[in-house]
């Protein structure tokens, strides 16, 4: 019985075949592996979908400056433009628009934990329901975000709910195939993007990067493997702070996704509620100062002012990063979230005194003072190796 | 149509047995596929480069092509560091080598660098950008947007969306014969090797298209990257390791697409093409063995080749088809200052290229002795032919030329670089052009092939990359060898310039020119194989000149 | 048997793997595409005035595309696979589908010399063609491959650009040009390649087999994302489109008018200046609205998937359906979910 079944399948699909194969004579061992490919692409989002939740938002508005708030890091002395991370400006980011479409998540554990994307609450929405793949709705809690991963966490009352497998970073090769999931355009299907793994250590550690097409339509989607693991959340990510920096790489074959290890960490912080906020030195650089990074005033408090830092010191290192400019002080430290340690040198009348710096919230910081702080107790700062270790 | 009856076998297990087993199953053919990809990007990342410049500013990418840490990349990428010539370069060790850019090509957009800092680096082969078609696997690397604060590069796939892609705006980074790649190219990708699915370069990405009004998006990619083909860039490695200014070939004339045929409109006198005997209305056919189709087409072409470089050309004037073989006139490239080839460069270059000569005839060790040789050559000069054969006593200092017709014994003797031909008892100068045969082979015998490089006299130079092109009777290129050629002074007025293959490090030309009266002899090496411990050319070909290489008073094919 | 065979498939695949075996398995589509797609250009005053794509969809010339700037020039310019240019009339235009009908025909040209050459004729049996495939049957993560001239790259004889990418997934689309609202309504094919770019509007879509399935839309700015959509118009709706177009009665020439919002009978209000909330201020008696369930103070979460900022949002959605359709509203109340179906009717 069954073979005879089998035997009828063939015969009808040699027929389709030869009428397919007459229409077009170039199909040889490439084009049925491609044919492979795409059935693999399938089965493995098919294993995934049912973990991939649409998620509506009501209410909210585009933030109040799109791109980010000119921080005291920023300002300038001469007003001229800050200096060029590359030779090409990506002036994108201060004019693009949130939209109040829909946005994908990811259920993480059968209790109703939902890992999205922060970049998808912005514009600080009045409601956020959840619509899982079986048809059920939920409201949802938005718990807490990670503004420097750009990860939010969502709570839904819901149990028992279907858990993705992840891939550990160890395993997670260069060249190999990714497949992101969105759920930008509405539907009850994800929006299928595929790719390949481009770098695996990115911004500090806290992505891998893949040239599958990211974009608001799946940003807090996941990114996964050919067997239909999860790689990572795919988020915006760019080397500079703010909560829209990255966007401007969407569908530009730049994309980044947290990987299952650095979600881990943060994790039981979001869900007790505990956000992760963008960190501040509380220092402002002087732009005309060549070739270095030079400080032109301090914010009082701040956590550079205890120290003893004051203005005209020159910030030599941060986290074993030569600094040379504003942007070289941008991208060593643009990922260490406020609460978390930073190694700076400062350097003073041709000495270098080593510090570790707790970074503060932007919040945390007073206002900028010139004044004179109190002279650094020679006894008390240590010195460090020139070149630090860092990730 | 060999394929057929497995594409039905595989439509069949997918439909009927989407879980078969593990070891049966298709599924195994793409992780096989994928495994290989990880595995080729695996070998070739450690070879790609992120360049900045030696304040570790700019964002630009570069790949290593040989152990020595010589590498591609774009001009634009190290036009800041031109002042210095020095930048910095990431491997994905995680460490920063320093960097010297050698040659340039402006006009191709193209650079040579030399990275320093360890004994060998990891490199990537080149491979064939002609054998490219579309639809081909093709994987970009570089530093899009500065990412890789590791110096890890960032990897993307796509396939080749359209070849021979002309992207010239200006006298300056034209991009002729590109490859146009649907894989992710973005800003800091400039430099970057383009590989196929094998792993071996087969462009270097160097420009895409991006819409630049104000409601467009800006210098993103859009899936139209464009890499400048390998094969064009292997024309202009030899200039380029050298130091050299990479300068662009021209006919001093221009085409228009007339109707159905491609035509010459302009050209100036006494240019490449006016010398080949081609006139303004003449219909271009062919060119470097390709029939042309548009003036796009050709402009295409042209700009793959350097200049000095020889070209066959296909024309039809007046009616008549004729084939000749011109060689290209230069492009003097807009410069912001005087170009100057660093002399150490240069001298590097004379000596590794010496070197692999060194290497591919002898292997590490000289012959001890010389044996007897011969050389067997017909002349035809006129109605006259006259068969003799050159014979080389161990040790001795005369060679015997005899004729085979009436047995005339003819000796050569040189005295004081003069050489004179005794004939059936009758001294006389041989004529410039016999004089410099003469000296050429011997200096083909006793410095060049027998590898006594230490006798080299000092002033050598090294001049970049020629070629020696071979075409049938329909003026279509059978073969195309690439050389490298090193010029150094013999006497105040005779210079020997010897053209050494680029694949093998073997000399495949021999120039003895006299510069007083221009006149040259140019003796080309072939077919060879091992004999008696080192490795012999066992097909010469001779050609004299008086002035011009395709007009010599006599022919001798010489075999050994 | 069959384990033998499939052992004979792993092995041509090694075999395919050992051999330097570079295509990706494209060629067959990428062949179908490159042959069928033609390249336009827009000639004004002698000067060009815009470029694009377009699908030749019968043997004797004719010649699907979208409406786009180039269609306004004084002429029009074709250029077929094999390097061929003829010139062409506008048989018809969609403005609400946003697609165009032309058929080829000779360009005289002239010689450098000023003298007149006749252009190729145009006749039956001469262009290869596509045939309409069938976009319904795309899956998200099938192959697609999309051909067009972006950025008119391809010059002369020249191929036209193809590149690779997956079907994503299949939604209406709601999306503007610059400010203004973009009148295409139905669904489209989204897809990962970029198609967003100029020249590739009106190239083709075809899936691994090479099959037709979509026409490059034009470009625009999806609503929901804010971002430039790489899409296709589904091959159904060209095809009726260009059916319709050869209709003697030239339906496809009318205008679409504006479509009046179906009854549902829901009054909202908004609250909020920037960050608005969409509420329910009143449900007509007797009203669809009524009989799904519609209760005063409900806030509106989304209508038809789609999710609602404010009233204009929501009059958008409606205005896109029509009597008898069944529309879902998700609302909140009492911070609960619910969901109601609302079977719309003709307006008074």
């Amino acid at each position: 019985m069954h073979s005879r079944g089998g035997l009828i399948v063939c015969l009808t699909l040699v027929a389709a075949w030869v009428e397919i194969a007459a229409a077009s004579p170039v199909r040889d061992e490439a084009f049925e592996i491609a044919r492979m490919r795409q059935t693999l692409f399938h089965e493995a989002v098919d294993r995934v979908v049912p973990c991939v939740v649409r998620i509506d938002t009501i209410g909210g508005a585009q933030p109040r400056v799109a791109g980010e708030v000119a921080p005291p890091e920023e300002e300038e002395d001469d007003g001229s433009p800050p200096p060029d991370l590359t030779p090409f400006r990506d002036d994108l980011g201060s004019k693009f628009l949130v939209a109040d479409g829909p946005t994908a998540g990811l259920i993480f554990d059968a209790d109703g934990w939902i890992l999205t994307s922060s970049f998808n609450f912005v514009r600080e929405p009045a409601h956020i329901t959840v619509h899982l793949t079986d048809g059920r709705d939920y409201v949802a809690e938005l718990v807490a975000r990670d503004r420097v991963r750009k990860l939010a966490l969502l709570k839904i009352d819901a149990t028992g709910l279907e858990t993705p497998e992840w891939v550990p970073r160890a395993e997670i090769k260069v060249g190999q195939r990714t497949i992101a999931l969105g759920r930008g355009f509405g539907g009850d299907t994800p929006a299928v993007t595929v790719g390949i793994v481009s770098a695996l250590n990115r911004m500090a550690g806290n992505a891998i990067q893949t040239d599958a097409k990211l974009s608001p339509a799946n940003y807090g989607g996941p990114l996964i493997d050919l067997r239909g693991r999860i790689l990572g959340i795919c988020v915006p990510m760019a080397q500079r702070p703010g909560e829209l920096a990255g966007v401007e790489f969407y569908d530009a074959g730049i994309g980044f996704a947290v990987p299952f290890e650095r979600v881990t960490e943060i994790v039981a912080d979001l869900k007790e509620g505990i956000s992760f906020d963008r960190g501040w030195l509380g220092v402002s650089i002087n732009t005309r100062a060549r070739n270095e990074c030079q400080i032109r005033a301090v914010a009082d408090p701040s956590p550079v002012r205890g120290l003893g830092i004051r203005r005209g010191d020159v910030i030599a290192q941060a986290n074993g990063r030569e600094l040379r400019n504003i942007q070289n002080l941008r991208q060593a430290i643009y990922m260490v979230p406020a609460g978390e340690v930073v190694q700076i040198i400062i350097r003073r009348d041709d000495l270098e005194y080593g510090y570790e710096v707790v970074l503060a919230r932007n919040t945390e910081l007073g206002a900028l003072v010139n004044n004179e702080p109190p002279p650094i107790d020679p006894d008390k700062p240590f010195t460090v190796p020139k070149k630090l270790p860092w990730k | 149509m060999r394929a057929f009856p497995y594409t039905i076998v595989g439509l069949i297990t997918l439909t009927a047995f989407p879980h078969a087993r593990a070891g049966d199953d298709p599924r195994d053919a793409v992780f096989a596929l994928e495994q290989r990809r990880i595995e080729v990007i695996e070998r070739v990342s450690p070879a790609c480069v992120c360049i900045l410049d030696e304040l570790q500013n700019g964002g630009g990418s570069g790949v290593v092509i040989d152990e020595e840490g010589y590498g591609l990349t774009n001009f634009h990428v190290v036009a800041g560091m031109m002042g210095s010539r020095k930048g910095l370069a990431g491997l994905n060790d995680g460490k920063l080598y320093t960097l010297e850019v050698l040659g340039i090509d402006v006009t191709g957009d193209v650079a040579m660098f030399r990275l320093t800092g360890k004994d060998r680096f990891a490199f990537a082969e080149l491979g064939d950008s002609d054998a490219v078609r579309v639809g081909d696997e093709a994987i970009a690397i570089g530093n899009p947007f500065t990412l890789a604060s590791d110096y890890h590069p960032t990897v993307t796939l796509g396939i080749v969306s359209g070849l021979h892609r002309y992207q010239g705006e200006s006298n300056t980074l034209v991009y002729t014969d590109c490859i146009q790649t649907d894989a992710s190219i973005n800003p800091g990708n400039s430099g970057g090797p383009l590989f196929d699915r094998d792993g071996k370069v087969i462009g270097i990405n160097g420009r895409i298209s991006a819409e630049m009004h104000k409601y467009a998006r800006g210098r993103f990619n859009v899936g139209l990257g464009y890499a400048i083909s390998i094969n064009q860039i292997k024309r202009f490695i030899p200039h380029l390791r050298a130091g050299l200014l990479g300068r662009h070939g021209t006919l001093d004339a221009t085409v228009t697409d007339d109707a159905d045929r491609v035509v010459f409109d302009n050209m100036y006198e006494d240019g490449p093409a006016w010398n080949a005997g081609i006139r303004v209305g003449d219909g271009l056919l062919r060119f470097g063995g390709e029939d042309i189709r548009s003036a796009n087409h050709f402009a295409s072409l042209l700009g793959t080749y350097p200049e000095r470089w020889p070209v066959p050309i296909t024309f039809e004037s007046r009616g008549r088809v004729k084939h000749q073989v011109v060689r290209l006139e230069s492009i003097m490239p807009q410069m912001n200052r005087p170009y100057e080839t660093p002399p150490k460069t240069n001298a590097l270059a004379v000596k590794e290229t010496l070197h692999g000569f060194a290497e591919a005839v002898l292997g590490a060790k000289f012959p001890e002795t010389p044996r007897v040789w011969s050389w067997w050559a017909v002349r035809i000069a006129g109605d006259k032919t006259t068969v003799f054969t050159i014979t080389d006593e161990p040790g001795g200092k005369l060679e015997r030329f005899e004729s085979a017709e009436d047995g005339t014994e003819r000796r050569i003797e040189v005295e004081d670089g003069k050489v004179a031909l005794i004939e059936g008892g009758k001294r006389y100068l041989a004529d410039k052009d016999e004089s410099l045969l003469i000296t050429a082979m011997q200096t083909l015998r006793r410095q060049v092939l027998v590898g006594a490089m230490d006798m080299i006299p000092s002033g050598a130079r090294h001049l970049g990359g020629d070629a020696l092109t071979e075409t049938d009777h329909d003026g279509r290129i059978t073969r195309t060898r690439l050389l490298e050629t090193i010029r150094w002074p013999m006497s105040d007025e005779v210079e020997l310039h010897v053209g050494f293959e680029l694949d093998t490090g073997l000399p495949a030309r021999v120039v003895v020119r006299d510069a007083p009266t221009d006149r040259a002899v140019e003796i080309e090496l072939d077919d060879y194989r091992e004999a008696g411990g080192i490795v012999w050319p066992h097909r010469m070909r001779v050609v004299t000149s008086s002035g011009r290489f395709d007009e010599g008073i006599g022919r001798l094919d010489i075999e050994w | 048997m069959v384990g033998r065979r499939l052992a004979r498939l792993i092995s041509v695949a090694c075999v395919a793997l050992a051999s330097s075996a570079r295509a990706g398995g494209f060629d067959p589509a990428i062949e179908a595409v490159s042959e069928r797609v033609v390249r336009l250009f827009g000639l004004k005053a002698g000067l060009s005035a815009g470029y694009g794509s377009g699908v030749l969809v019968s043997d004797d010339g004719l010649v699907v595309t979208v409406i786009s700037l180039l269609l306004d020039a004084e002429r029009l310019r074709v250029v077929t696979p094999d390097g061929t240019t003829y010139g062409a009339d506008i048989l018809a235009r969609d403005r609400e589908k946003q697609l165009a009908l032309l058929r080829l025909k000779p360009l005289s040209q002239y010689d450098r010399r000023g003298r007149r050459v006749q252009g190729a004729a145009v006749g039956a049996g001469q262009f290869k063609y596509f045939e309409p495939g069938d976009s319904r049957a795309l899956h998200p993560g099938d192959w697609v491959i999309a051909g067009g001239n972006p950025f008119k790259v391809a010059q002369g004889d020249e191929r036209i650009s193809t590149s690779v990418g997956v079907f994503s997934t299949r939604t209406e689309l709601d999306a503007r040009r610059k400010t203004r609202e973009f009148p295409f309504r139905g669904e489209i094919l989204i897809i990962d390649t970029v198609t967003s770019t100029p020249g590739s509007p009106g190239g083709a879509l075809v899936n691994l087999d090479g099959a037709w399935v979509g026409l490059i839309g034009r470009l625009v700015v999806s609503n929901r994302t804010h971002t430039n959509l790489n899409y296709a118009v589904p091959v159904e709706t060209v095809d009726a489109f260009v059916r319709s177009a050869l209709d003697p009665d030239g339906s496809a020439q009318a205008a679409a008018d504006v479509i009046a919002e179906p009854f549902h009978g829901i009054k909202l209000f908004e609250l909020g200046y920037q960050k608005k909330l969409v509420y329910v201020d009143g449900v007509k008696r007797r009203s669809p609205a009524r009989r799904a369930g519609v209760k005063k103070d409900d806030l509106i979460v989304s209508i038809g998937g789609k999710s609602v900022s404010d009233i204009v949002s929501f009059k958008e959605v409606m205005r896109r359906r029509s009597p008898g359709d069944k529309v879902k509203l998700v609302v909140i109340r009492d911070e609960e979910i619910k969901t109601m179906t609302i079977e719309l009717e003709e307006a008074e």
